[in-house]
């Protein structure tokens, strides 16, 4: 079962979703009213966008930190 | 033609077209053996394995309980976006250990693999039997909505049980024909209709007339409280969701047989690098139509506000010959991610019930190999078994049913640590892995069932699984094998 590369060697790319998701929830904005960007609350854009970013770099894991070597 | 009447002939086109594909999957089938049947002779490229992975984490809950919880939530329902990406976040964890260790053992269902790496029949059980219940209500599940959707979308042309039986014969005629090559190109179609569906409402709507930021300055004005930030109890729900459904959707059995069934690592590594990007094509179009519901819906409240999505379709079909055409796409691709969802369920419950549970003893009685053939026509027949029971079940609703459902999350996330640990740390020990899903399964089952769904927040699902993943580590640690 050994793999040539394998995700679970690489503990930043978890360290840092696991920082994007925890900035996606919006325990960081205020009690005040949200501007609206983009046609939605401001907080929404920025969990959004902290979404968008675990997207790239789970995509970007599969296709680059993976590799069983028979490919 | 009416919107009624025009589902109802798409709906029939579209059968006709799962017809179709379930005889050209037999054709296509090399032999009767439970791979070829049940994991499409391990052949599944890239672009089949995405939208079957795709079709199989979309339920009929996302797309029309989503805008439902949207509306009545608001704002902070953007959570949703992230759960689909949660179980892609798990499977980098532990798809290619699997996907490596299943290529060399050829493994069929997830029990192949508990058995490979515990050899312990108890844990095996155990594991099957929590997976088994929890993706037979998830089935049960799906065919009522297939019921409720079909006649609400229809305007009532097809009746509930019309829609429960029609749909399900359906499934059966393709899926018995086909096994998973049928499935899995249904898959493709289902995908396909969908995303030209969604694609085409969400160009339509946000990007003309009373768009996003209209819908959102209303909220702000009228409904405050949904489009702040969310308080401290929703924020440890945001959290919870994430882990639990990332944990207990990667364990989907029938997400597991993908994995097996991937012609090779580079297909599943590309499948999973799209996937990734889906829910912003999914699970952000229907919480925009949940969004957008509320100036022009308002005053839905509790049950009525899943009826967000079939409202809206109908005063959009009205607007132009294209959104007509849009919202027809979207209301069949609606019930073809059911009947994907539903079908694939059926099929991987069907492979566990034959191959896991009544195999060995049929193995045991004969003293020797049984048929792999017999094996798959075992399977077709509980199969055939399985929808009868449930789709009498679904013809005659009691309510109490809906609170065995809530227990589908929070009983499959039990098997996570199993798979988690398991492909992670080579010190997990079988006795103490058997010994925390017992205790998580008992811990989340009593907890729901006595009303505590949730405790500041947090899913007891979650909290059952956390004492699961405690007591296998610390009696793997506490009682280490001689000599390991």
């Amino acid at each position: 079962m050994k793999l040539r590369r394998d995700p679970l060697s690489h503990p930043w790319l978890f360290v840092v979703i696991a920082a994007l998701y925890g900035f996606s929830i919006p325990w960081w904005f205020g009690e005040e009213r949200p501007s609206i960007v983009l046609g939605l609350p401001s907080w929404a854009v920025v969990s959004l966008t902290c979404t968008f970013a675990v997207s790239c770099l789970v995509s970007f894991a599969a296709r680059r930190l993976w590799d069983d070597g028979k490919d | 033609m009416s919107f009624g009447s025009a589902v109802v002939a798409t709906l029939a086109a579209y059968i006709a077209v799962l017809a179709f594909l379930g005889i050209r999957a037999r054709a296509a089938r090399a032999s009767e053996s439970l791979a070829d049947f049940y994991l499409a002779g391990r052949g599944l490229g890239g672009v089949v394995l995405l939208f079957t992975l795709y079709a199989t984490q979309y339920s009929g809950n996302t797309l029309v309980g989503y805008p439902g919880e949207a509306y009545r939530v608001g704002f902070p329902w953007v959570m949703s976006v992230g759960f689909m990406l949660a179980i892609v976040v798990v499977y980098l964890v532990i798809a290619p250990r699997l996907r490596a260790s299943s290529e060399r053992h050829r493994f069929v269902t997830p029990a192949d693999w508990l058995d490979h790496r515990f050899g312990h029949p108890g844990l095996t059980r155990v594991t099957n039997l929590v997976m088994a219940a929890a993706i037979a209500n998830y089935l049960l599940a799906q065919l009522m909505a297939m019921g409720h959707v079909v006649a609400g979308l229809s305007d009532g042309a097809i009746p509930y049980a019309t829609g429960v039986l029609v749909l399900t014969a359906a499934i059966l005629g393709y899926e018995l024909l086909g096994g998973l090559r049928a499935v899995a190109w249904t898959d493709c179609l289902q995908g396909i209709l969908l995303a030209i569906g969604l694609g085409g409402l969400l160009a339509a709507t946000v990007f003309s007339g009373e768009g996003i930021g209209e819908a959102t300055a209303w909220v702000l004005d009228n409904q405050p409280a949904k489009a702040f930030r969310p308080d401290a109890v929703t924020q440890a729900t945001w959290a919870s969701t994430l882990l639990l459904i990332g944990f207990s959707g990667a364990v989907y059995p029938q997400a597991i047989q993908r994995i097996f069934a991937a012609r090779s690592g580079a297909s599943l590594r590309k499948a999973l690098s799209v996937l990734a990007f889906l829910p912003f094509l999914t699970t952000l179009p229907v919480f925009l139509v949940g969004i957008l519901a509320l100036p022009r819906l308002s005053g839905l409240s509790g049950v009525a506000a899943d009826q967000v999505l079939p409202a809206l379709l109908r005063g959009w079909a009205s607007e132009s010959e294209w959104m007509f055409w849009m919202c027809i796409l979207t209301v069949v691709g609606v019930v073809a991610a059911i009947m994907s969802t539903a079908d694939s369920v059926l099929l991987t419950l069907s492979s566990m019930l034959a191959k896991d549970f009544v195999a060995p003893v049929l193995r045991r009685r004969s003293g020797g190999a049984v048929e792999e053939a017999r094996i798959t026509r075992i399977g077709k027949g509980f199969s055939l078994a399985i929808m009868g029971v449930l789709v009498a079940i679904a013809l005659t609703p009691r309510i109490s049913l809906w609170g065995l459902l809530e227990l589908k999350m929070e009983l499959l996330v039990q098997a996570a640590p199993v798979f988690v640990l398991g492909l992670t740390w080579p010190r997990l020990s079988a006795k103490a892995a058997l010994a925390g899903v017992i205790c998580g399964t008992l811990l989340a089952a009593g907890l729901t069932l006595a009303g505590y769904g949730k405790i500041a927040g947090v899913h007891a699902g979650l909290l059952g699984a956390m004492l699961n993943a405690a007591v296998a580590v610390a009696g793997s640690l506490a009682f280490r094998p001689r000599g390991g």
